[in-house]
């Protein structure tokens, strides 16, 4: 409901920038935390598809942090409107972004359909059908109250299962982008910024993972099973904590010693490092694992990894070369000779220059990851049923696809085609308002 | 220099990758849950546990997978890979009373072949004749419905409808007397009733041979005593019938309850000779005397029916095997009371090598060794046939697609030449023949270039006008409807999209078949087959085609929008050339250099959705041969494939910048 109401204020804020009034603050930045707020509240609720207390416990502080999370990004920004910013880079990005009519059109599909989708349980609820229990006295029912369209061949209702199905589908694109772009944007910068072997290294990596076909490989992997590779407990509570105490350690070490001379590492990487292994402890503690392999969404878990571990090496080069030009210009020596260290350089004054690029491919990639994920559920490898998933649901249907109920194939299949194309849309809209460059080359 | 320079860094580059995919595939594969020996295994229950590991030391197994992969490149002194002895697998028997008939399709099914439920329309009214069926056959649907739902006596024939059809591709021999009529029925006669065994070798188009047997029940003569009623009605029959059948065919119970219907004496006649016997020396050796010993009444004497090899008095069986394949032995055993004992038993073979022989590794094919591909497991078959095309089926005693004859006969010099053509016949012929028959045996790799080859060209001639037009005409409404439909072409799940075409053009309006490559045991020329093949290529052809077709579209208006505002194309204009000639020859000429490119680097995805086209279409070429021999465990096929398309994807990159290299003259006066 929250979300719902935030998506009406982010709508009229689009149709202001559509009509081109001066605003005040970036229609563009909040549609963006609305956007992360909603991949949150989505992510939670695929996780009460796990049904464990444990999971419920984190889950749900969880999801209330985040609409809280939401809901101050929205009222800051609302106290922020008071100081109007005329021709802020905010504002016309989000006015650029407003020009491109089906980008536009596209976010506001795409919100509503991750809108609805997150309302797949009350409106299951509301309908009183089960898109997970078998019904052998009604399958293959043609659509009908409340079966609004109609049952598989097991008697799942195909309306509320399209809905918890594009739940998973959506969260693996959302994901899966999310990931690939923060491991690709680690790595390209590194690369970029500090050259020398791991540049060499990392970008003959990526030229050979770019020039092989990815899909037989993405076969391989998900052939493999996962608790076969996984390591012991053990080993993943060792490398917990050894991160932990290398993070405390490298992070009170360097507050201390603040001389000049060669540097011990720095305190970015020790914060990140004890917050990664805080989360990841957290998250590996909440999660009952074996409910969630039990339950399906090992599968779920299995495909992101896949995706990302196949999806990182464009943002990486977009990254890299972002870096190599930024970390020649004036403010970066400037900031090197006032004694920032590399990670603060990094951080501070390359990742915005890089973050553009890196925005728009990951947009863009969604769609790409969420054809992945349907292709490998679709040969029977990716998101295992009982979870549903849009690419098994149509590997589900593409048995009848010679009878009667062609129909069960047509639905998964449509959505796909839709949410690709729409995030495709929203990708592009985004590249005309973040790359001028691009933009003069589209329309000159 | 420069350029030969960079030529052989690309090229070491491209090796080094290689060589790194392979050892990282090869290490994937062997992590990957069961192995082939495990896969071999499980088809067999009465392998002991000392089997698997001695099966898994011959094939290497045991060893760590980075000396596996050295052995895989290179080669290895070949451990002297004795042939394996199988017992004999049973074909299941459809029981009734006077002929017998047996369901040869499921036990050597050729791979590629479609089982179609909707095929079986014509088929069953092929196999009944009009009128003997009570079904219209111009109703397909009702024919679905009824054979899926309505009737199990419908769903029955058209499934029996269909296998008889792929019988069309198996050649049936019977062994041991038994007869078979033309459609591969075995003809009972006048075998007394009871239970009996009769044997029979199969062999399909591509050479896979098996050997059958079934337990073939003869039901008692029709009784007076019993009245019309007693006897029940033909269906019942039947079903009494098959429920017999059933109990005997019995996948793991099976002699057991062979026992349970026959008594004592009887069942020392069905025994087969199923033991696993692995000679370590090359040679198979099979203790006849032994086998029969155990159960029945002395032996005095053997007699080899089929299969290479002797037999000695002593009741020993012994052969060395040579050449790669499989090979079945089928012999008589006679005892002091004159009763005749069938035997038979398939040897599963490599090569027997000499003792010194040194297996040639991967690295040997790139030196033009094929055999140095591998066997493959899931397939039965080399490697390099596999991808490369299976040869002539010569002196088979039927005329495939490709011979002008065959008479059975392997010999020279009477009408057929050693390539199974018609010496009689003209040139043309010949050309003719051997044309359709290469095209008829393709290997996976034509077949996927005989996919993405027309996919590409229909998909650039799409592509390529739409987008200099929409880019000459920006903002028009051609324009805004080209763009959109090339958006949405980059978003289509190729599977989803090939599904739906098919669902409307092969289910709705039958305008093309269904999926497959080509219609099995076709026979005609060269034309015939292209045209067959044609028909099977539209759909997918176009499926793929229309998803590679967008995004090729939006680079080729972005390289127009790109070059329009082009001085020269300015001066070209004010030369008062005609808008035409400005278009064509000097903008677009400039706007497809980097579509080329874009072309080029794209192979990898064009692979990645040839698999799912494949796949969707059942058209076998290396996309799905990939997937399947990941599935199977068949690494060897999987590395291979691999290691193909990667180098295709790369060298297709080399030539590429060559071309673009060439094609712009400004790149190279730079270098």
């Amino acid at each position: 409901m929250i979300a719902l109401w935030l998506l009406v204020k982010a709508q009229r804020r689009a149709h202001l920038v559509a009509r081109d009034t001066p605003l005040g603050i970036g229609g563009a930045r909040r549609l963006g935390w609305i956007g992360f707020s909603l991949v949150l509240f989505s992510m939670c609720t695929a996780g009460f598809v796990v049904d464990s207390p444990r999971a419920t416990a984190v889950y749900l502080p969880g999801l209330g942090a985040a609409l809280a999370f939401a809901a101050a990004v929205h009222l800051r920004l609302r106290g922020r409107a008071v100081v109007p910013r005329p021709e802020s880079f905010v504002e016309l990005v989000s006015m650029r972004f407003a020009r491109h009519r089906l980008a536009r059109g596209a976010s506001l599909v795409l919100a509503a359909m991750i809108e609805v989708a997150l309302w797949g349980g009350v409106i299951e609820w509301a309908l009183g059908v089960s898109h997970r229990a078998p019904d052998v006295d009604r399958i293959y029912l043609g659509p009908t109250w409340p079966f609004l369209l109609g049952t598989d061949e097991v008697g799942h209702d195909v309306f509320t299962r399209l809905l918890f199905g594009g739940q998973i589908s959506l969260a693996v694109g959302l994901v899966s982008a999310l990931s690939a772009a923060a491991v690709g944007t680690v790595v390209g910068l590194t690369a970029g910024y500090f050259g020398g072997w791991w540049d060499t290294v990392a970008m003959r990596f990526v030229d050979a993972m770019l020039s092989i076909p990815v899909l037989p490989l993405m076969i391989v992997f998900s052939a493999l099973s996962l608790d076969k590779l996984a390591p012991p407990p053990v080993v993943w509570w060792t490398v917990l904590l050894g991160a932990f105490g290398w993070g405390l350690f490298s992070l009170l070490w360097s507050s201390r010693r603040r001389r000049p001379g060669p540097r011990p590492p720095g305190g970015m990487a020790g914060f990140a490092l004890l917050y990664a292994s805080v989360v990841f402890g957290v998250v590996g503690y909440a999660v009952d694992w074996s409910a969630v392999v039990g339950g399906g969404l090992g599968s779920v878990v299995k495909i992101i990894l896949i995706i990302v571990l196949f999806g990182w090496m464009t943002v990486a080069r977009l990254a890299r070369a972002a870096a190599l030009t930024l970390r020649n210009m004036e403010f970066v020596t400037a900031a090197r000779a006032l004694g920032a260290g590399h990670g603060q350089i990094l951080l501070q004054h390359i990742l915005p220059g890089a973050l553009a690029p890196v925005i728009v491919a990951a947009t863009l990639e969604v769609g790409a990851y969420i054809l992945y994920e349907a292709a490998l559920s679709y040969l029977g490898l990716g998101v295992q049923p009982p979870v549903p998933s849009w690419g098994n649901m149509l590997n589900n249907g593409l048995e009848y696809i010679r009878t009667a109920h062609a129909h069960l194939a047509f639905w998964p299949g449509l959505l796909i085609l839709v949410t690709v194309v729409c995030f495709n849309f929203f990708g592009d809209g985004l590249r005309d308002a973040l790359d001028p460059h691009q933009v003069m080359k589209r329309t000159s | 220099m420069a350029a030969l320079r960079s030529l052989l860094t690309r090229l070491f580059t491209i090796a080094a990758i290689l060589v790194g995919l392979s050892a990282v595939l090869f290490g994937l594969l062997s992590a990957m849950p069961g192995d082939p020996v495990e896969m071999l295994i499980t088809a067999n229950p009465r392998v002991k546990p000392e089997d698997v590991a001695r099966l898994k030391r011959l094939r290497g197994l045991d060893q760590p997978w980075y000396i596996r992969y050295v052995r895989w490149a290179w080669g290895y002194h070949q451990p002297q890979q004795p042939p394996e002895v199988h017992p004999l697998k049973d074909i299941v028997v459809v029981a009734g009373d006077g002929p017998v008939s047996f369901d040869v399709a499921g036990a050597v099914a050729d791979r590629d072949v479609r089982l179609d439920l909707f095929e079986a329309r014509s088929v069953v009214e092929q196999a009944a004749g009009p009128g003997q069926v009570d079904l219209d056959v111009d109703e397909p649907d009702a024919l679905l419905e009824q054979a899926q739902r309505a009737h199990p006596a419908v769903w029955r024939l058209a499934h029996e409808a269909v296998r008889a059809k792929m019988w069309g591709q198996l050649r049936v021999e019977p062994l041991f007397g038994a007869e078979f009529d033309e459609r591969l029925v075995g003809v009972a006669g006048d075998v007394p009733a009871g239970i009996h065994r009769v044997w029979f070798l199969v062999r399909d188009t591509g050479g896979l041979e098996g050997l059958g047997q079934g337990l073939a029940y003869v039901a008692p003569p029709f009784e007076p005593e019993l009245t019309p009623e007693e006897a029940g009605t033909d269906e019942e029959q039947r079903q009494s019938a098959g429920s017999t059948e059933a109990a005997l065919v019995d996948e793991r119970g099976r002699t057991a309850l062979i026992a349970d219907a026959t008594d004592a004496g009887q069942r020392a006649r069905f025994a087969p000779l199923d033991v696993v016997v692995a000679a370590e020396d090359g040679a198979v050796t099979v203790d006849v005397l032994a086998q029969f010993s155990a159960a029945g009444p002395s032996l005095t004497g053997f007699r080899l029916v089929r299969g290479p090899g002797t037999i000695t008095a002593g009741g020993v069986y012994r052969h060395r095997f040579a050449g790669p394949g499989q090979t079945v032995v089928a012999g008589l055993a006679t005892d002091d009371e004159g009763g005749e004992h069938p035997f038979a038993f398939a040897v599963d073979h490599g090569p027997v090598p000499d003792p010194d022989r040194f297996e040639r590794g991967f690295v040997f094919a790139l030196l033009g060794d094929s055999e140095a591909l591998g066997f493959s497991n899931l397939y039965k078959r080399p490697v390099a046939e596999l991808l490369g095309g299976s040869p002539d089926r010569c002196g088979d005693g039927v005329q495939d697609i490709g011979e002008s004859c065959d008479d059975a006969n392997r010999k020279d010099g009477d009408g057929c030449s050693a390539t199974c053509h018609d010496e009689s016949a003209g040139m043309w012929q010949a050309v003719d023949d051997v044309l359709a028959g290469k095209l008829y045996r393709a290997g996976r790799v034509l077949n996927t270039l005989l996919l993405m080859i027309p996919a590409l060209l229909l998909s650039l001639l799409f592509a390529i006008p739409a987008g200099i037009y929409g880019a000459v005409r920006q903002y028009s409404a051609f324009d805004y409807v080209a763009s959109f439909l090339a958006f949405v072409g980059i978003s289509l799940f190729v599977a989803w999209f090939g599904l739906m075409a098919m669902a409307v053009f092969s289910e709705q309006f039958h305008w093309f078949p269904a999926g497959g490559i080509q219609t099995p045991g076709l026979r005609g020329g060269f034309v015939d087959v292209v045209a067959d093949r044609l028909s099977y290529t539209v759909l997918p052809a176009g499926v793929l085609s229309i998803a590679y077709a967008g995004a090729w579209l939006r680079y080729m208006r972005g390289a127009m929008l790109e070059v329009l505002p082009a001085d020269y194309i300015r001066t070209a204009r004010a030369k008062g050339l005609p808008e035409r000639t400005v278009v064509v020859r000097h903008a677009v000429r400039n706007a497809l250099i980097p579509v080329v490119t874009v072309v080029a680097l794209s192979v990898p995805r064009l692979f990645g959705g040839a698999l799912l086209t494949e796949q969707v279409f059942s058209w076998p070429g290396i996309g799905r041969l990939q997937f399947e021999a990941v599935m199977g465990s068949d690494y060897y096929v999987a590395i291979v494939v691999f290691l193909i398309s990667a180098a295709l994807v790369m060298v297709g990159n080399l030539l590429a910048d060559a071309v673009y290299v060439l094609l712009d003259p400004r790149l190279r006066r730079s270098s």
